[in-house]
């Protein structure tokens, strides 16, 4: 069923390049938005100085150093700019994720332009919503991965390391799973607005539940899919470390592939959940509307 | 020199050998080995003590004879000593007021207060009738007679560098029935209890099954030219101690492992589930050891040193790390900086939750610290074991006082540690090679002292730092900086001799600053004092700057009163005056030849600290000028008449003044090279578009965050 969705996914994403596009033009352009003042502060502190080829090659320690030494106030607003630009390019991708949904809702799964940016206007007020009640769900995740955190600080509070250190690894992951289902949860409760055109984050929760080996399997098969290529990426990117415009250009063009191929796996994740959803869903086929009748592209 | 009068050598063989005697006589312990044929330093201050551990309480019950003797030139009425454990016993005690209760991260728990007491103190003069006693007598019966005057009821807490901590119990004065004489010995016997802190805090104390017992016994303070040099514990300091032979009895609990400063002697089980170790150490001014069941024990060899490693269960895979780390230090040690003289050398790996023992260093005995599943590529094992070696030399061997100057032993090891990092791991990722990150120790090191580079002169007073940032910054980084900028100033071979010839000279003599100055400046034969002067005893900030760098092309002189013009051959200008008189006006660099460029690099001094500076000029045809200038005043011009113009200058080009605290202002190009912005942005750039998309690999900082 999963490998059954997978395929699904990918075939849907391959009928939707413009789609993927657009959603790595929204990243590039929120990568550019955040580039801007680290580079003008960057240039700004290295000027006219050699650093300005050196670092053109490897990471220098001691620039790093200077850096923080001079622009270390510079330097602090960075994180929060950072934690702005994830909570805004949140909302743009519950935006675009309107018009993927009804993409790949409709059966021939074509990408259409009217219909791609009319869904993401239809569906973006009741996603915004679903997202803000979604975050109910995170109170007994929280609650859950809280609770196991103490019971394994009790539990190792004295043991011999290695506890503590495979039970931050199991704490970790725990978090991490319950990340995934929280994002799953919100994605099955919008490809059921899509669907049958009806709110419910518990239908979305209720699926996940009653379907959670299968919605994770899923989720964790594209996750991989994206650590297995980043792991390949590492190493090529250390290797381009000439100072040259030549390198610095190529690493440019290793990365953006990267982050399109991780638009990819976005795209081909949400296309097989609805894949799956369709299959395992339990809503009928009254309930189901098309969403090409849902909007009114004229 | 040192005058030690036969009649006191006398007494002292005398009273070592009736404790001795009766030591043997009623449990048979071995004679004390002697491990130097020739006392190595002079041995001020001897101890014999046996101790008993409760492992359960914590406690230790402790007698003691301190032989100490007068190698100064004046009558000594009174003794000074410190209690080093009384720092943890309230939180009124100076280290306690001025650490607010931490030290390196860790606190002392709820109940985990330590102490010590004295129960008795006896001392007995030169020349007594008293037949001197022995430990095992009072063990056994604390009614027997003891020999000398009890001096107990005179002991008085003092308090000699903030008068206003009165609570402060870590330091004392004993007056002395009658002064003791330039030369004789005083025999100092005492009773006393201690309590370890736990969890283990600063440096000593408790965890469980572990012990860690370091400052546990009354010590004497060292008489100076100037007096007693006695000072309370303070939070930013180490110790200050003569040397002497220990002869240490440590009973533990059956199935205890032990390690200590020394060699092992004897292992005496007792018929109450006890053993007890014997240790001897000969030429040594502390005495530190460590107990636990669950010690695992490696064993290897560095050159002539025996090493013993004792690692925890849960590093147990990390013993051969621990060892070989300590023979590359035996070796490289050795190898640069002279002999090791003591036999053996014992690693500890402290207990989970017992960090506050880790990363300490004690005569022939010190601490390391890891957690389970360090990376190999993480090498903080590697480098705390390296730098607490070190300390077998600086403190150990040098002695210098480190409450007045911390630097001579921890900053002079940070140095040779930084070298050894360098020279074993590096070039590059010396300290941290993981996943494509790559940190040298030395890139660390001076990260750290720009924290703070000029809040406090480099030596004062352990305890009158600004804070606890600047005596880390200048007792540790500052020194590594300043060391490894002399050593590039002078050269490797030249500081390689200076730090050599220091060790060497100053073996067992408790050195002060002013003797590594006078060492560097006779091995260097130039006088540094205008170095040491800046870096030690001033704030001065080192940083030169290329602030200017422009070309254009020379015009030819036009206008009135030039009916006469001729080029001058050396300058290449354009002149109507005779050429020594324009010469006077220019830089002595400028090019002979048809000049068509007029470069002009300016330089600028920013900080206070001078020093002289390399200078490469570089010109567009691929030409390097390189120039030295003093550095002395505010800024330099340099002009040349060339012609390819200069396209950039770079002061200080292969970065060898370390002090210099920013390294990015030391070059300048006509035209700005964009590559490095553009490659640390696009960096940049990327990650974000990666965590913006992926939010949830953020989770992965808390994973590092838990396991480190």
């Amino acid at each position: 069923m999963v490998f059954a969705t997978l395929k699904a996914g990918l075939t849907a994403l391959m009928r939707n390049k413009r789609m993927l596009f657009t959603f790595y033009a929204v990243n590039l352009l929120f990568g550019l938005l955040i580039m801007l003042p680290f580079r003008g502060l960057i240039s700004n502190f290295i000027g006219t100085s050699h650093y300005g080829e050196i670092l053109g090659g490897n990471f220098d320690m001691n620039f790093f150093f200077d850096l923080i030494r001079e622009e270390g106030t510079a330097l602090g607003m960075l994180p929060i700019l950072f934690l702005a630009g994830v909570l805004i390019y949140s909302v743009f991708n519950i935006f675009l994720s309107g018009g993927a949904f009804a993409i790949f809702a409709n059966e021939n799964q074509d990408y259409d332009t009217k219909e791609f940016w009319g869904n993401c206007g239809k569906y973006f007020g009741p996603f915004l919503r679903l997202a803000a009640a979604s975050l109910v769900i995170l109170i007994p995740l929280a609650i859950v991965v809280g609770l196991t955190q103490v019971l394994l600080n009790s539990l190792t509070e004295d043991a011999y390391q290695y506890f503590g250190y495979w039970a931050s690894w199991f704490s970790t992951g725990l978090r991490y799973i319950a990340m995934v289902f929280f994002f799953a949860v919100f994605d099955y409760a919008r490809i059921h607005r899509v669907l049958t055109d009806q709110s419910s984050l518990r239908t979305g929760l209720s699926f996940a539940l009653s379907n959670f080996r299968r919605v994770m399997t899923l989720s964790f098969t594209y996750i991989l899919i994206g650590v297995v290529v980043l792991l390949i990426y590492n190493p090529i990117s250390d290797l381009l470390s000439m100072p040259t415009w030549f390198i610095i250009l190529s690493l440019l063009v290793l990365q953006q592939l990267y982050m399109m191929f991780r638009m990819a796996l976005r795209l081909g994740l949400y296309a097989s959940e609805v894949t799956l959803y369709k299959e395992l869903g339990n809503f009928s086929a009254e309930e189901m509307i098309t969403t090409l009748d849902a909007v009114d592209f004229d | 020199m040192l005058r030690i009068p036969i009649k006191d050598l006398l007494i002292l063989f005398i009273c070592t050998l009736i404790f001795s005697i009766q030591i043997n006589a009623q449990s048979e312990f071995k004679e004390p080995p002697v491990l130097f044929e020739e006392p190595l330093s002079p041995r001020i201050a001897n101890y014999d003590i046996a101790v008993e551990l409760d492992s359960d309480s914590r406690t230790l019950k402790g007698k003691q004879v301190l032989t100490w003797h007068n190698a100064s030139n004046d009558a000594v009425d009174e003794l000074q000593m410190h209690l080093y454990l009384n720092a943890f016993r309230n939180n009124q005690s100076t280290f306690m007021i001025e650490s607010g209760g931490t030290h390196r991260g860790n606190a002392i728990g709820n109940d985990g207060w330590g102490y010590i007491d004295i129960n008795r103190m006896n001392v007995q003069l030169p020349g007594s009738s008293d037949q001197p006693g022995n430990l095992r007598q009072f063990a056994a019966n604390p009614e027997n007679p003891w020999p000398g005057a009890d001096v107990t009821g005179d002991i008085e807490f003092i308090h000699p560098d903030t008068p206003e901590h009165i609570h402060d119990k870590s330091a004392i004065r004993i007056p002395l029935p009658a002064p003791l004489q330039p030369g004789e010995s005083i025999s100092v016997f005492i009773d006393f209890t201690s309590k370890l802190p736990s969890p283990p805090f600063a440096r000593t104390g408790s965890k469980e099954e572990y012990h860690f017992v370091a400052q546990w016994f009354p010590k004497v303070a060292v008489y100076t030219e100037q007096g007693w040099n006695c000072h309370q514990f303070h939070v930013n300091s180490e110790f200050f101690a003569d040397y002497g032979v220990y002869n240490v009895w440590m009973t533990v609990p059956d199935g205890n492992v032990v390690g200590a400063t020394g060699v092992e002697v004897e292992v005496i089980d007792n018929p109450d589930s006890t053993t007890t170790h014997y240790y001897h150490a000969e030429d040594v001014h502390d005495f530190a050891w460590t107990t636990s069941p669950e010690f695992i024990e490696f064993t290897g060899k560095s050159q002539d040193v025996d090493i013993r490693v004792l690692m925890q269960p849960d590093h147990v895979d990390q013993g051969p790390r621990h060892l070989e780390a300590a023979k590359i230090s035996v070796a490289y040690f050795q190898d640069w900086y002279g002999d090791y003289p003591f036999p053996n050398l014992t690693v500890v790996d402290p207990r989970r939750g017992a960090g506050g023992s880790g990363g300490m260093e004690y005569p022939t005995l010190i601490t390391a610290g890891t957690t389970y599943g360090l990376p190999e590529g993480i090498r903080t094992v590697e480098l705390v074991i390296i730098h607490e070696f070190g300390h077998n030399y600086f403190y150990h061997l040098l002695a210098s006082n480190e409450f007045e100057e911390s630097w001579l032993d921890e900053g002079i090891n940070t140095y040779a540690e930084m070298k050894i990092m360098n020279a074993e791991y590096g070039p590059r990722g010396d300290m941290i090679d993981l996943l494509g990150i790559k940190i040298n120790d030395t890139e660390l090191q001076r990260g750290q002292y720009m924290n703070g580079p000029d809040l406090d002169p480099m030596l004062r007073n352990s305890w009158e730092y600004y804070s606890r940032a600047s005596y880390g910054i200048n007792s540790y980084a500052k020194p590594g900086v300043v060391l490894t900028t002399l050593e590039n100033y002078l050269g490797a071979d030249v500081m390689q001799k200076i730090m050599r010839t220091y060790i060497e000279r100053w073996r067992f003599k408790h050195p002060k600053t002013q003797d590594f100055i006078d060492v560097a400046n006779e091995v260097s034969g130039q006088n540094l004092d205008w170095f040491f002067q800046q870096a030690v005893y001033s704030r001065a900030v080192l940083d030169y700057a290329v602030t200017h760098v422009a070309s254009k092309k020379v015009k030819e002189p036009s206008g009135f009163d030039f009916n006469i013009s001729t080029r001058n051959a050396h300058t290449g200008f354009m002149v109507d005056e005779p050429a020594d008189v324009m010469a006077d006006t220019m830089d002595t660099s400028v090019d002979d030849g048809e000049a068509e460029y007029h470069s002009i690099i300016k330089l600028r001094r920013i900080g206070e600290f001078k020093m002289p500076v390399e200078i490469n000029v570089i010109f567009k045809d691929g030409e390097v000028k390189q120039e030295r200038w003093d550095g002395e005043s505010l800024w330099k011009r340099y002009d040349y008449k060339t012609k390819s113009p200069a396209v950039s200058a770079v002061v200080d080009p292969e970065n060898k003044l370390l002090l210099d605290v920013n390294f990015t202002n030391n070059s300048q190009s006509a035209d700005s090279n964009g590559k490095g912005a553009a490659k640390l942005s696009i960096r940049w750039m990327f990650w974000m578009q990666f965590l913006f998309d992926q939010p949830e690999f953020l989770n992965l900082f808390g994973l590092f965050g838990s396991l480190m």
